[in-house]
C-alpha cells in the first residue's frame, strides 16, 4: 500500500471522522456503521487526503509511519480508505446541507383522559404542514372503534409512516391488531407497552412490527432515552445534526392535556388544541422554533461526544437547569469513554 | 398572471415527488402533475383569431397556457382520450393508427411549448427522448473528443471473431434498452451487460440478428453524471471492489454496497460534456462514463430522462430543491 509514493490515501467521503474527548469514531453514513478509534489518531486521521505517501514519509519518523500504514491498512481493510493519484477529483460531501421539504416533519400526539381530540383536524393541519411521521401514544387502554376513529383519515395525507405505542389490552391483540394493520397500510410500528411478555413480530401484511413490551410505561416520562439502540448513521440524521437539534427539529406535539408543544414532555405550550390549531402554531407562534436550533455542539457533554451526529437528543429531562445540558437519561461518559451503570 | 407549472411524469416517478414537495414547500399553488398512465381532454387550440389561445383539462383542472410560467417534461408521454370511430370497426386498427398519428401532431405542438410563447420556462423534452438514438449519441461523443469504447453492431459470426480477436475480452448490450421477458406469470430480465466468450460466439451461426458488441475497458471507477442546464452533478462508484458489479453496476451487490462518493470532473472532461449535451440538444441528461485503468474517461451512454435521486440523495446534492427553484424562478 505504502509502495507507490505519489498516491493518496483517502477516506471515501461518506466514512466521516468525529471527533471525541476520549474515543472518536469514524461514521460510515453510507452502510451505516462505524469504526471506533482513539483520538489520539484523530489527528492523523484528519490527515488523510492531504497528504500523499511520498510527503507522509517525509513528515513523519519511521516508526511513527509503520504505525500509519498498520492504521491505514486496516482502514483499507475495513473499505473506509483507498488510495489514488487525484485526490481533488473526490471533494467532501456538504454535511452543512439539510434540507427538507416540509415545515414539519414529525408529530407525537398523547392520547389523554380529559380531551377528545378531534383527529380531522388535526391530520388536516399536519398535512399542510408536510408531516411524514406520526406517532401516536396512548397510556389507558381505548378501544378498537377508538383507534379506527383516529386513523381515518391518514391515508389521503402525505404521511410515510404511524407508529401507535398504545398500552396492551387482552382486548387489543392478535384480531384487532391485524385488522388495523391491514386497514391502515402506513402503520409501520404498533408497540404494546405493560403486556405480560416480550415478543415482537412482522404483521400478516408485512409492512408494520407489532411489538409487546414489558415495559411499564404511565405517561409521557417514559420518553427521553438515549441509548446506542436509536442512533441513526444515515446521511438525513447526520446532516441535520449539523445545525439542528436531533429530536425536536420540525416536530409538532400534543400532550395528553391537548396542549401543543414541540414535545409533550416539555414545559412550554404554545396554547390548547382547543382553541388553536396546529397550524397556527407551528407557522406562527412565538418561539415555537427556537430549541429546533440547539445542535449537539452546543450542548456540554455532548459536545466531547464522538456519537454526536448520530445520536437522538431529548431537551425535556436535563441533568441540569440549563437548556444546553446534557440528557439527563444518558449513561455514556465522553471524558471516560465509559457506559455508567 | 403566469403563475402554473407543468409537469409531465410517471405514477411510479419518485423524483416528481420530491421536486413537486419542494414546490408547495416553496409556496407554489398551481402544479400540474399529468402522469403518462392518465389522458388528458383538451379544450381547444386556437390559431390565427384575434384571441389565440390553447387550452386543455386534466383530472377537472384546466391548463392554460397564457398562465403557464413553467414545464418540465419528465419522463412519459401525454395522452389522449379514447374515442369510437363509428362503423369504421373493419378497419379499426387502421383508423387507431391514423389517429394516433394525428394525436402526435397535437401532442408535439402542445408539448412545444417554446414555440408557442418564448417565454416559458422549458426542462426536458420529449421529442428529444423519443428519437434519442445510442448509437448516434456514441458517434457525437467520438466527434467531440470524448473517449468511447471501440463498438461494433453486426450480423456476422466473422466480425465477432474478429472483434474478439483484436480485443481480447468483449462484451455486449442491448442496443436500445434493457428488455424484460414475459413468460409463464415471471418477467426475465437481463443482467445488462454480459461477457461475450470465444465459446459462445463459436456456437452462433454465421448469421444472426444485429447485435453490439464492445471492447471490454478495465475500470478503476464508474461516473455517472447527472447534467441539468450547463451543470453536471457527477458521482464515482467503486463498482470494482465488488466481483458481482465489475461489469454492470446494475448487479447490484447488496451485502457490501458500492462505494458511490461525490466526484469532481476533470475540467476538460467537463467542457466536453457540456459540447456533447449541446450538440445532442439536451438540457437534461444522465450520462454513464468510466474511468479507466489507463487513467482515461470512457463515455458509454446517456440517458435524456435517466434518474437522479439516487445520486442526489448519495452525494447530498438537493438535486431535486434544485429542479424546484429552476421551475419556480422560471429560469435556470
Amino acid at each position: 500500500m505504502f509502495t507507490n509514493d505519489d498516491n493518496y490515501p483517502m477516506l471515501y467521503s461518506c466514512c466521516l471522522p468525529v471527533k471525541g474527548y476520549k474515543n472518536s469514531i469514524i461514521c460510515d453514513i453510507q452502510r451505516q456503521s462505524y469504526i471506533s478509534i482513539p483520538s489520539t489518531l484523530y489527528e492523523i486521521t484528519m490527515d488523510i487526503g492531504k497528504y500523499s505517501i511520498g510527503q507522509l514519509k517525509m513528515k513523519y519518523v519511521d516508526e511513527d509511519i509503520e504505525i500509519i500504514e498498520l492504521y491505514f491498512r486496516y482502514l483499507w481493510e475495513q473499505k473506509y480508505l483507498f488510495y489514488t493519484p487525484f485526490p481533488s477529483s473526490f471533494p467532501k460531501l456538504d454535511i452543512g446541507d439539510w434540507d427538507e421539504s416540509s415545515v414539519i416533519t414529525n408529530a407525537i400526539i398523547d392520547i389523554g383522559e380529559d380531551i377528545a381530540y378531534n383527529f380531522k383536524d388535526i391530520l388536516h393541519d399536519l398535512n399542510v404542514l408536510g408531516c411524514r411521521q406520526l406517532q401516536i401514544r396512548c397510556y389507558s387502554i381505548k378501544s378498537l372503534s377508538f383507534f379506527d376513529d383516529a386513523l381515518e383519515n391518514t391515508d389521503s395525507n402525505n404521511l410515510d409512516a404511524i407508529e401507535l405505542i398504545i398500552a396492551y389490552s387482552a382486548d387489543i391483540i392478535d384480531i384487532p391488531i391485524e385488522y388495523l394493520t391491514n386497514k391502515y397500510p402506513l402503520l409501520s410500528r404498533i408497540v404494546l407497552f405493560n403486556a405480560p411478555l416480550n415478543n415482537q413480530y412482522l404483521s400478516g401484511t408485512g409492512n408494520c412490527l407489532i411489538v409487546y413490551s414489558t415495559q411499564q410505561i404511565d405517561d409521557e416520562t417514559h420518553c427521553g432515552a438515549i441509548s446506542k439502540d436509536f442512533f441513526s448513521f444515515n446521511i438525513k440524521a447526520f446532516t441535520e445534526s449539523q445545525n439542528w437539534n436531533s429530536c425536536l427539529n420540525r416536530k409538532i406535539s400534543i400532550d395528553k392535556h391537548g396542549l401543543i408543544k414541540n414535545c409533550p414532555s416539555m414545559k412550554r405550550s404554545y396554547g390548547s388544541i382547543v382553541e388553536k390549531s396546529l397550524l397556527e402554531v407551528a407557522l406562527s407562534a412565538n418561539g415555537f422554533k427556537d430549541l429546533w436550533h440547539i445542535k449537539k455542539d452546543d450542548i456540554s457533554g455532548c459536545k466531547d461526544c464522538e456519537y454526536r451526529y448520530v445520536c437522538s437528543d431529548c431537551r425535556a429531562y436535563l441533568d441540569e437547569d440549563s437548556m444546553y445540558s446534557k440528557p439527563v437519561k444518558c449513561r455514556y461518559d465522553p471524558y471516560e469513554a465509559i457506559h455508567l451503570e | 398572471m403566469r403563475d402554473t407549472i407543468l409537469i409531465i411524469s410517471e405514477y411510479s416517478d419518485v423524483s416528481t415527488n420530491k421536486v413537486m414537495e419542494y414546490l408547495h414547500h416553496h409556496g407554489e399553488k398551481k402544479v400540474i402533475r399529468i402522469n403518462a398512465e392518465d389522458v388528458i381532454n383538451l379544450n381547444g387550440i386556437d390559431l390565427g383569431t384575434d384571441k389565440s389561445s390553447v387550452s386543455i383539462s386534466y383530472l377537472n383542472r384546466e391548463i392554460v397556457y397564457d398562465e403557464m410560467k413553467s414545464i418540465w417534461y419528465r419522463r412519459g408521454d401525454l395522452l389522449c382520450g379514447k374515442f369510437n370511430a363509428y362503423g369504421t370497426e373493419a378497419i379499426e386498427s387502421q383508423v387507431n393508427r391514423f389517429l394516433l398519428e394525428e394525436w402526435r401532431v397535437v401532442r408535439d405542438f402542445l408539448l412545444g411549448v417554446k414555440r408557442i410563447d418564448s417565454s416559458v420556462f422549458v426542462l426536458g423534452d420529449l421529442s428529444k427522448e423519443e428519437y434519442c438514438n445510442k448509437l448516434h449519441n456514441l458517434n457525437i461523443a467520438h466527434t467531440v473528443g470524448i473517449k468511447i469504447p471501440p463498438t461494433i453492431i453486426t450480423s456476422r459470426k466473422s466480425e465477432l471473431e474478429k472483434f474478439i480477436n483484436l480485443y481480447g475480452i468483449i462484451v455486449t448490450k442491448a442496443i436500445s434498452n434493457t428488455p424484460t421477458f414475459h413468460f409463464e406469470n415471471s418477467n426475465y430480465s437481463t443482467r445488462g451487460t454480459a461477457i461475450l466468450t470465444a465459446e459462445g460466439i463459436n456456437k452462433l451461426p454465421d448469421r444472426f440478428f444485429p447485435i453490439l458488441a464492445q471492447k471490454y475497458i478495465d475500470k478503476v471507477l464508474e461516473v455517472r453524471v447527472f447534467y441539468i442546464k450547463g451543470d453536471c452533478y457527477a458521482m464515482a462508484i467503486f463498482s470494482q471492489d465488488s466481483e458481482k458489479t465489475k461489469i454492470d453496476y446494475r448487479n447490484y451487490d447488496h451485502e457490501q454496497a458500492n462505494r458511490i462518493v461525490p466526484f469532481k470532473l476533470p475540467t476538460i472532461v467537463k467542457q466536453r460534456i457540456l459540447k456533447l449535451m449541446r450538440a445532442l440538444d439536451l438540457d437534461t441528461g444522465s450520462l454513464d462514463l468510466i474511468y479507466t485503468t489507463h487513467n482515461e474517461f470512457v463515455f458509454l451512454e446517456v440517458n435524456p430522462c435517466g434518474q437522479f435521486d439516487w445520486l442526489s440523495y448519495n452525494c447530498n446534492y438537493y438535486i431535486e430543491r434544485r429542479i424546484a427553484k429552476m421551475l419556480s424562478n422560471g429560469k435556470n
